[in-house]
């Protein structure tokens, strides 16, 4: 290699180099720097001004050759325009294109600078229009880039033909010395750029996706199947138009050889009817003619035989005696010119050099011309008309081509030359060598011939005892074939390519774009909404698709929605049982007036492990006792119900309370495979004396309120139940004055939380229980379970909400009914009733004292107005109403009698008892109804 | 809530993060039982967790037994305040080995 292909070859590499490091460039600036934030007009100006520079570099760098520039120029827009979006690539385009035209100015190349300006700016119009309709804006990859870079120079070279169709010998040369440098070369610059791209990219990328979907994967095989289709068509063209080479090379030498023949027959006839036209002017009558004219004439002419013919055809006279009295008739070639005898008929005749007819062996050209009784007729022979034709075939060569290059050659002799195309330099060794091929050769036969180290295709024929020979270089013939099969191949890549990109869209219009609506369908059913439907109907096989999928939707929608149900059914049945388990009426023990008992569950949405318990241990005794199991559902439904009757049993069977948590403990710790544990406190109130032992398991503290002060008992017990087999117990002890009031709860109320996800709190829990210092059981529960539900409202209810109160000192809501005769035993039974009745609820001495007065002075009343009345009877009625909200006690006194009125008396008589007035005063309600033959009279007290 | 496993031969940590509720708690559960038989060494760090239910309590003590039963330990580490109540409230404070 010498310095200056060195040079070149170094100058196309870096062409070839520079779009790929281009790339990087770019992909450093916009990733790496401040410039990745400019806009995307910005970005696409920079980069399409860039990729224009490197353009314009490929032109500049080419080679050029033949007044075309060889170059890498069409690779950037080509880049620009796939890689970074459409108006970059048309921008660069249009920089390297307008470029191109003027660099015509100063020598990168006139005569393709049309199509190169074309082509370039095509590069970038196409590959923007590539990326937007056929990548989506993806990056393809470097295989799809590299063919849309041979297609793009397919499509130069074949504008090269196009804009030069008047000299297609020269594009031709100039197509070929480029097509594989700049094929090679610019798609070399394309998928470098593109592998560059996607290096830089990340190598990750490719790992996390385990398939190519469909789109890649059509263009993959697509690229593949046009591949190979290109590759047959162009060997099938290849090999077809190859074997046409030789028969259309014959038919072009065998047209010239025809039409050479033509004229040189043409001369000879003409020179030899000249001859017999002169001869039949001499002897222009049969009967006139004379041997010695005859004999004269063939010597004066030069010519072979002269015969005078009479009108039967006989040859009364020749210049040679030995065809005198020969019928012309006895010969096929003699025979013709009878013809001419016939009256009317022509009044010449030349025929071709042939054999004779008398003698076959001799080849003669004769001449026959009409006169007077007959006919003369000349005959001629090969060596006397060459010397007569010899100028004629020169000039009939002398300027003749053969294809682009070939020529003719015409031999009198082996060793002698007439004629040949003007400046073939032919040297006398060359006359024998086309002497010695053309006697080997066949007449009109297609053969292949060395001359001057060139390769000839060559035919010769003979004529006029002339051998004419025509030969055509081999390039020549195969150049025709090549230029056909060049356009052939480059309007194939053109098809294909065009076919490549129709089919991808139809493909994508057809089958991808449903894929993805029946994915994005199916994806909304998979998060759960069985409620969507697939309605892709843009084809039969889609709406089938479609129509299948809903099926099955809806068939795992109502078989979900039946298990649902079941499910759903057995929950609310567990459920049922769970609530069922726990005590739920109130007062529970309603004989026992020394305390109030609430309690209360609201389950959350799913079953849960919450409980409370409370029973009688024995008659002055009562346990009562929250839970909390861990989890939720069936589990810790099952293993709240175990845990309830474990601790039911053992409290019950009269151990001491830590002593009954501890065997509760042990029991629950067997078996308890799936180590569910529940929370406990238990405690032990003796109502009698107040006295309250009580057992923290783990559970929240819970509140007692005691002087009107709320606390937090946090004495602990021990773990929680069923972890622990051997887990011991402690029990605290506390007594209680009547009021004092304490409240067990999970943690569904301290654990609530806000649709901001704030918990509720103990603190909020404290600060709650504050403001109600006085507030009976059942009310205090509710109070805690509204406040915590409007805190928690807009959440979904997570957890059971459970509580417990007691209050000590509080009688449960009551009523009570005696009869006492109508007398002054009576009154007297009917107070002692009254107060150990009353002295439970904590009603106080002074409102005692009053509720006495009235009683005593209304009874009195009653009985005396009752004894007075015909229906008097011996018994006086009393009900009582304690209610705890508000709390009041409530009380009615029926008697028999006439009418009457006891609260009006005071009007009618003026004598109502001061002391009953007063006291009626401090009621605060009293009223009198007549009912049937009773007078009622009732009276509220509230405090 | 967030659950990420570090195991090093016989050595475990499980970080977690977040809320430890009746609902998370079995994501906890399948992480413990992601970890190896050969780890005996376990570490559950509770630094971020802000909120620990009963349900989640039992996962520790499930990991606790689990630990116990093939003669290993498990340390509770850098719990938050929050969490420390509940084991207090609990009692679970003086089973567990507490690393703060």
């Amino acid at each position: 290699m010498d310095q200056r292909t060195v040079l070149i070859l170094l100058q196309f590499a870096v062409a070839t180099l520079l779009p790929a490091l281009t790339c990087a460039l770019v992909w450093h600036l916009n990733k790496k720097t401040r410039l990745g934030e400019m806009g995307f007009w910005p970005k696409q100006i920079g980069c399409g001004i860039l990729f224009g520079l490197v353009a314009i570099f490929g032109t500049e760098a080419g080679i050029v050759t033949e007044d075309a520039t060889m170059n890498v120029r069409d690779a950037a827009p080509i880049v620009a325009g796939l890689y970074f979006g459409g108006p970059a690539g048309i921008l660069a385009g249009l920089i390297g294109g307008v470029e191109r035209w003027f660099a015509a100015l100063w020598g990168r190349g006139m005569f393709t600078r049309l199509a190169c300006s074309v082509a370039t700016i095509l590069a970038g119009i196409y590959a923007a229009l590539l990326r937007r309709q056929l990548f989506r804006d993806r990056k393809p990859s470097w295989p799809l880039a590299m063919a849309v870079g041979v297609v793009i120079e397919v499509l130069h070279l074949l504008l090269v033909f196009l804009t030069n169709l008047d000299d297609g010998a020269r594009a031709y040369i100039v197509v070929r010395a480029c097509t594989y440098p700049m094929i090679f070369c610019n798609a070399i610059a394309v998928a470098l750029s593109g592998a560059m791209l996607a290096w830089l990219g990340g190598f990750g990328r490719r790992a996390d996706r385990e398939a190519p979907d469909i789109s890649q994967k059509v263009q993959v095989g697509m690229l593949s199947t046009v591949v190979v289709g290109f590759a047959m068509t162009l060997m099938i063209v290849s090999v077809l138009q190859s074997s046409r080479v030789e028969s259309r090379s014959a038919a072009n030498l065998s047209l010239v050889l025809q039409e050479t023949e033509d004229d040189i027959q043409d001369a000879s006839d003409a020179n030899l009817l000249e001859l017999a036209t002169e001869v039949a002017q001499e002897i222009h009558s049969v009967g006139e003619a004379r041997q010695e004219v005859v004999d004269e004439l063939v010597e004066e002419l030069d010519i072979t035989e002269l015969h005078v013919i009479d009108d039967r055809g006989v040859i009364v006279m020749s210049s040679d005696d030995a065809f005198v009295g020969y019928n012309m008739a006895l010969g096929e070639q003699s025979s013709a010119f009878l013809s001419l005898l016939e009256p009317g008929g022509p009044t010449y005749l030349v025929q071709k050099y042939q054999p004779m007819a008398l003698n076959s062996a001799v080849w003669r050209k004769y001449a026959g011309v009409v006169i007077d009784g007959g006919m003369v007729q000349v005959g001629y022979d090969a060596e006397h008309f060459v010397g007569n034709l010899t100028d004629e075939v020169r000039l009939a060569v002398a300027n003749r081509h053969v294809g682009n290059d070939g020529f003719l050659v015409v031999l009198a002799r082996r060793d002698l030359l007439i004629g040949v195309r003007k400046g073939i330099r032919v040297e006398y060794s060359d006359v024998l060598h086309f002497s010695d091929a053309t006697s080997t050769a066949e007449r009109g036969e297609l053969f292949e011939l060395k001359y001057h180290g060139v390769d000839y295709y060559a035919m010769y024929n003979t004529t006029e005892s002339l051998r004419v020979l025509a030969l055509m270089p081999v390039s020549d013939a195969l150049m025709e074939r090549d230029v056909s099969i060049l356009i052939t191949s480059f309007m194939e890549i053109l098809i294909f390519a065009a076919l490549f990109v129709a089919i991808y869209v139809l493909i994508e219009r057809v089958v991808v774009r449903s894929i993805w609506r029946v994915n994005g369908r199916l994806g909304e059913i998979t998060d759960g909404d069985l409620n969507v439907e697939v309605d892709v109907r843009d084809s039969a096989e889609f709406a089938v698709l479609s129509d299948d999928i809903n099926t099955t939707v809806l068939a795992l929608r109502n078989a979900i929605a039946a298990e649902s149900a079941r499910i759903e059914s057995d929950l609310a049945t567990a459920k049922a049982i769970q609530e069922s388990a726990l005590p739920r009426t109130f007062p529970p023990f309603p004989d026992i007036k020394s305390f109030d008992i609430y309690a209360s569950m609201s389950a959350a949405r799913e079953v849960g492990g919450d409980f409370y318990d409370f029973f009688l241990v024995d008659k002055h005794t009562v346990c009562f006792l929250i839970a909390d199991v861990s989890g939720k559902g069936i589990p810790a439904s099952l293993f709240m119900m175990a845990a309830k009757s474990e601790l039911a049993n053992y409290i019950k069977s009269g151990m001491r309370l830590e002593e009954a948590v501890q065997s509760a403990n042990w029991s629950l710790c067997q078996g308890n495979d799936a180590g569910m544990f529940v929370t406990v406190w238990a405690g032990i109130l003796n109502h009698y004396t107040g006295e309250l032992t009580y057992v923290n398991a783990g559970h929240n503290p819970p509140l007692l309120r005691h002087n009107g002060q709320w606390e937090w008992l946090k004495d602990r017990g021990g773990l929680f139940l069923g972890t622990f087999e051997m887990a011991r117990y402690k029990s605290f002890t506390r007594t209680l004055a009547p009021g004092d009031e304490i409240l067990l709860y999970t943690d569904g109320v301290n654990e609530a939380f806000s649709a901001q996800d704030e918990e509720y709190g103990n603190d909020r829990l404290e600060s709650l229980l504050a403001q109600h210092v006085d507030l009976h059981p059942k009310l205090l529960v509710d109070v805690v379970r509204a406040d915590v539900r409007s805190w928690a409202k807009g959440a979904e209810q997570s957890d059971d909400i459970t509580m417990l109160c007691l209050e000590y000192g509080r009688q449960p809501e009551a009523s009570g009914t005696f009869r006492v005769p109508a007398d002054s035993s009576g009154r007297e039974e009917l107070v002692y009733k009254l107060h150990f009745e009353f002295s439970h609820l904590r009603c106080p001495a002074h409102v005692q004292a009053k509720i006495d007065v009235v009683t005593k002075a209304l009874f009195s009343t009653l009985c005396a107005h009752g004894r007075a009345g015909a229906s008097g009877q011996g018994e006086i009625e009393f009900n009582y109403q304690y209610d705890n909200e508000p709390r009041s006690l409530t009380m009615c006194l029926t008697a028999g009698g006439d009418a009457f009125d006891p609260l009006a008396y005071e009007q009618d008589e003026g004598q109502l008892d001061q002391t009953l007035s007063n006291a009626l005063a401090y009621m605060d309600d009293a009223a009198y109804v007549r009912d049937g033959d009773d007078n009622v009279v009732a009276f509220r007290k509230l405090w | 809530m967030q659950i990420k496993v570090n195991a090093d031969g016989s050595k475990a940590t499980i970080f977690v993060e977040g809320k430890l509720t009746v609902q998370t708690a079995p994501d906890l559960s399948s992480a413990l039982e992601g970890i190896g038989q050969e780890v005996d060494d376990l570490t559950i760090d509770l630094a971020e967790v802000e909120y620990i239910a009963s349900a989640g309590l039992r996962v520790l003590v499930t990991a606790d037994k689990m630990m116990a039963g093939r003669g290993g330990s498990l340390r509770l580490a850098g719990p938050t305040d929050e969490v420390v109540d509940v084991l207090e409230m609990t009692g679970l404070l003086d089973v567990f080995e507490i690393v703060r």
